[in-house]
């Protein structure tokens, strides 16, 4: 399965956000997308999940059998920077409610969902607006792999975790990704090198695939800081 | 006082002017194209405007005064009937100036403590030194407050005949005095980290006393002669030297930054804070309280979406029942009251006119589709904002909850537990009325009850259909909880004014409760087809 980004435009105001942003990604890979601060990630994750549209472009998800189609709502899951569950549900009852509505046939109880991410017995049966933001987070991430959307964003998933959650959150990650295209966004070069397969550039409003030898050398942070000054320095430059 | 503080205070406030002035511009729809974010880079240009906003307060300032001096002494001279161009009535004035300027207006408004954006801006944001930024307002201010005054008190004091020199003589006291209670303020922070000024109570009593001061010994017809002391000219050298002294001590005081710290942050500065606690109190109503959160009934053999909504109904009974359970309590109340009504009538041999009265019941339509809106409309609109706050809120970042499917098998089944809700309190006074009918021997033409009683019955459903149909097409609120909509708020009023309307009506005509049965079923209807058709695309959060 592949997403093709073809051409996507975006603009606030008079200041052009995304401009022709075009990019495809493949299942099976972790994608991490690296830019400057307030150079469109968040923007660009906005309008795959449709939460708000692009002013241009196509989006189109290619199946195995080589079928195009429009990504409908619910094939784009969207982890935000900041969690948001129903906070009058307890984590329980939201997974059981989940699993109904997205069909689940693992045959697994919410219970050894919620055991899968690592919520501890006690907390799953407490209504979750004394979530923590980690405990949130996971609820999210458990709604993905129930759901299995085909296309997974994550907006700086893992800043918020402590040492062990980030751990655990990255090996489901890991795991999960056979079945998926996972774009996440981040700033930690470290956490990029260490857990995608292909780093995507979003500079000056466009998308540029980073050279995938490069990315464990040890000049990989001079490399991506060169790209991402690049053309802010020609510019100056008379 | 420095003045390239001043000078940076001015620029800072006409960027932070002409900002918020380009921002809103922007947003009116015929304007925004002229105001682009470019504007903001206008700096010279929003010095100009600054210059031009100045000017206008000056002008507005001046005008203030000589309205608020008009307000506090022609008007209660003139009623007290005290000759006003005199040197009394110069007394007078001077007396009531005294309590609401020298002292309610000094131990209120001390600029040195109050929370402004201007001040948060330059010293907690821009790292301006505090104490220079404290003694560079204050001057200016005070400077300014003198300016506007002194015109008008020489004025005064020619007219009055009191002399031109007393006006003068007047305002530099006030400026002396202004300067003493200001240093007062931070003293008292200082010593006892005390900031009377922002506490109400404080606030109150003290402008009560002071009014009270000002103004009864007019009604006992006494004068005053504290002119002859306050304007001596010897005090007034004391007051401006001592309001000076304190001006040099303002200067030298410590604790300018700490006090900033502690009366400028975020939450406390007017704009931002009235802003964001009055979105929040509209929706204070449907905050869920833990004894909401019952997780022991068991909803296992429900699933899916009707799983997910039996335990928000079950969650949010509380703000279902209790308007619920008051309305059933005045109805209770008001068959109890009419059936004593029909006992006490037919005592006194009066039963056959009652029941004449009676037959007439269905000519109590009109009040009644005002009286259902106002119970109907209660509910539907508490239970939409807590369907928003706790639940849609979050559910609709999810890109399944906001699917055709997903938003109208919700819709439904949200429609279905709230018309339930309205037609249970529709059947209340459906009930009330037959008892009372029947059991005062009215005897109305059968058709004409029956239509009556599905038009009330209908109201219920036509209710719950408005408020939740609006809600999913329209949804108004955003996720900082405001209410954006301006067609959402015109479409409710409009509703209040037709339900209004119609019980002002005095003599209902046999076909008005075919009318509101009519009405009722083509608007749910069309509310319905509207929500199929829009709320797929309008269902999100703003």
């Amino acid at each position: 399965m592949q997403l093709i980004l073809d051409q996507i435009c975006k603009s606030f105001g008079t200041k052009e956000v995304l401009k022709n942003a075009s990019f495809t990604f493949e299942q099976g890979k972790i994608y991490g997308l690296l830019g400057r601060n307030g150079s469109g990630k968040t923007t660009l994750f906005n309008c795959l999940s449709a939460e708000f549209p692009a002013d241009g472009g196509t989006v189109s998800l290619v199946d195995e059998y080589g079928q195009t189609r429009t990504p409908k709502q619910g094939d784009i899951g969207y982890v935000l920077s900041t969690p948001v569950v129903p906070e009058f549900l307890t984590g329980t009852e939201f997974v059981k409610f989940f699993q109904e509505i997205s069909q689940d046939k693992s045959g697994r109880t919410p219970d050894q969902w919620l055991e899968l991410v690592g919520l501890e017995p006690d907390d799953r049966n407490r209504l979750m607006r004394g979530y923590s933001h980690g405990m949130k987070h996971k609820i999210q991430m458990l709604c993905f792999l129930i759901g299995r959307p085909p296309v997974i964003l994550l907006d700086e998933p893992l800043t918020s975790f402590d040492v062990v959650a980030a751990l655990e959150m990255k090996n489901l990650l890991r795991e999960m990704k056979g079945d998926h295209i996972i774009l996440f966004s981040t700033h930690i070069l470290q956490l990029a090198q260490d857990l995608c397969d292909e780093i995507v550039l979003l500079h000056q409003g466009e998308l540029e695939g980073v050279d995938n030898a490069k990315i464990h050398t040890p000049q990989f942070e001079s490399y991506i800081v060169d790209l991402l000054t690049q053309e802010d320095e020609e510019e100056v430059a008379p | 006082m420095n003045l390239t503080c001043a000078s940076q205070i001015y620029r800072i406030r006409s960027a932070i002017a002409g900002n918020r002035l380009v921002y809103w511009l922007g947003r009116v729809p015929l304007l925004k194209r002229i105001f682009t974010d470019k504007l903001y880079a206008a700096t010279e240009g929003k010095l100009v405007l600054s210059i031009l906003v100045s000017l206008y307060r000056g002008v507005t300032a001046l005008l203030g005064k000589a309205i608020y001096l008009a307000l506090t002494w022609l008007v209660p001279l003139a009623l007290a009937d005290v000759k006003i161009l005199s040197p009394e009535g110069f007394s007078m004035s001077v007396w009531i100036f005294f309590w609401l300027s020298f002292v309610v207006g000094t131990m209120i408004q001390p600029i040195s403590v109050e929370p402004s954006q201007l001040k948060y801006t330059c010293v907690r944001q821009m790292g301006m030194d505090a104490t220079q930024y404290q003694t560079t307002e204050m001057v200016t201010h005070h400077l300014a407050m003198f300016a506007g005054f002194t015109p008008f008190l020489m004025l005064w004091g020619g007219l009055t005949g009191a002399g031109v020199l007393r006006g003068l003589l007047l305002s530099l006291a006030l400026a002396g005095v202004r300067m003493m209670a200001e240093w007062f303020h931070l003293m008292l922070y200082a010593k006892f980290r005390c900031l009377p000024s922002g506490k109400v109570g404080y606030i109150l009593a003290l402008t009560v006393v002071c009014l009270a001061l000002a103004y009864l010994p007019m009604l006992f017809g006494v004068i005053p002669a504290l002119d002859q002391v306050l304007l001596y000219p010897a005090t007034v050298a004391l007051l401006f030297a001592l309001g000076s002294l304190c001006a040099r001590a303002i200067s030298r005081y410590p604790c300018h930054y700490e006090l900033i710290l502690e009366t400028c942050r975020a939450e406390k500065l007017p704009g931002q804070a009235t802003v964001k606690n009055a979105n929040q109190a509209q929706f204070e109503q449907v905050k869920l309280k833990d004894s909401d959160l019952d997780t022991r009934v068991d909803f296992s053999h429900l699933h899916g979406w009707r799983y997910l909504q039996a335990v928000f109904f079950r969650r949010h009974r509380r703000m279902l029942l209790k308007p619920f359970f008051v309305v059933l309590a005045i109805l209770g109340g008001l068959t109890v009251v009419g059936c004593v009504g029909i006992v006490w009538f037919r005592l006194q041999g009066q039963g056959q006119e009652m029941g004449e009265v009676l037959s007439y019941v269905t000519k109590a339509l009109p009040i009644c589709v005002f009286l259902l809106y106002l119970m109907d409309n209660t509910v539907g609109e508490r239970i939409c904002k807590a369907m928003f706050y706790n639940c849609d809120l979050a559910l609709l970042r999810y890109g399944w909850y906001r699917e055709r499917d997903a938003i109208l098998r919700n819709f439904f089944l949200r429609w279905r537990m709230l018309c339930g809700v309205n037609l249970m309190l529709s059947g209340a006074v459906c009930g009330m009325f037959v008892l009372l009918t029947f059991l005062g021997g009215g005897r109305p033409p059968v058709g004409e009850f029956i239509l009556f009683l599905m038009a009330i019955l209908s109201l219920g459903v036509f209710f719950a259909t408005h408020s939740l149909g609006l809600y999913y097409i329209f949804q108004p609120y955003t996720s900082d909880l405001d209410t954006k909509n301006p067609i959402f708020k015109l479409l409710n009023i409009a509703m209040y004014a037709v339900c209004w309307a119609a019980s002002q009506i005095k003599s209902t005509p046999t076909w008005f409760a075919l009318l509101v049965f009519g009405v009722t079923v083509v608007y749910s209807v069309v509310m319905l087809a509207l929500v199929l058709r829009r709320a797929p695309n309008t269902f999100r959060v703003k």
